[in-house]
């Protein structure tokens, strides 16, 4: 495996929750994204943000790694749970507080 | 760069033969799209794996000339 791939399993292997994102959670770079860190907040869960944009071969990396083409990424306790699309729609069901009610701070 | 409607609606197609689509062009440049797929291809799968059915389907054109898409899917 390659540095960054590596380095992407150690991020997701070491935080409860992870989004790859375009910008950071202060300043997100795009809309996709700042739906995905508006949603987190809403929920009250912390996660660390990782800006794909301060390093081209993130950018790609994070598609290769999880087979998926699109930014931004949610994974939770290790595992890939979807992109914008997906979270909104577990936001707006109730799975995605479900699947998070033990990581609100 | 962008995709054309009628362009966007036959890739679909072409992988889910029969699905219900809707197709809205959500800033109306061809490069905005927000779609929704009715498929029977959808039934007892999860959404994570519904929307990879569509990611696969439109693979050569996300990320690229698609720039962005907001996807729905539901079984039938």
């Amino acid at each position: 495996m390659n540095k960054i791939l590596i380095q992407i399993k150690h991020d997701i292997d070491s935080n409860d929750v992870v989004l790859f994102m375009k910008g950071t959670k202060e300043s997100p770079m795009c809309g996709f994204s700042a739906v995905v860190c508006h949603i987190l907040d809403k929920l009250n869960v912390p996660y660390k943000d990782i800006n794909v944009l301060s390093d081209p071969e993130l950018r790609q990396g994070i598609k290769d790694f999880t087979d998926w083409p699109t930014i931004p990424q949610l994974y939770v306790k290790g595992e890939f749970i979807g992109g914008s699309d997906i979270v909104k729609e577990m936001y707006a069901s109730g799975d995605l507080a479900l699947l998070l009610k033990d990581l609100v701070k | 760069m962008a995709i054309s409607e009628e362009k966007l609606r036959d890739l679909i197609l072409d992988k889910f033969p029969g699905a219900d689509i809707d197709i809205v062009d959500l800033v109306g440049d061809r490069d905005h799209y927000q779609i929704t797929v009715t498929s029977a291809a959808f039934n007892g799968k999860t959404l994570l794996a519904q929307h990879k059915m569509i990611n696969e389907a439109l693979k050569d054109y996300l990320g690229g000339k698609l720039h962005a898409l907001s996807i729905k899917t539901k079984a039938k």
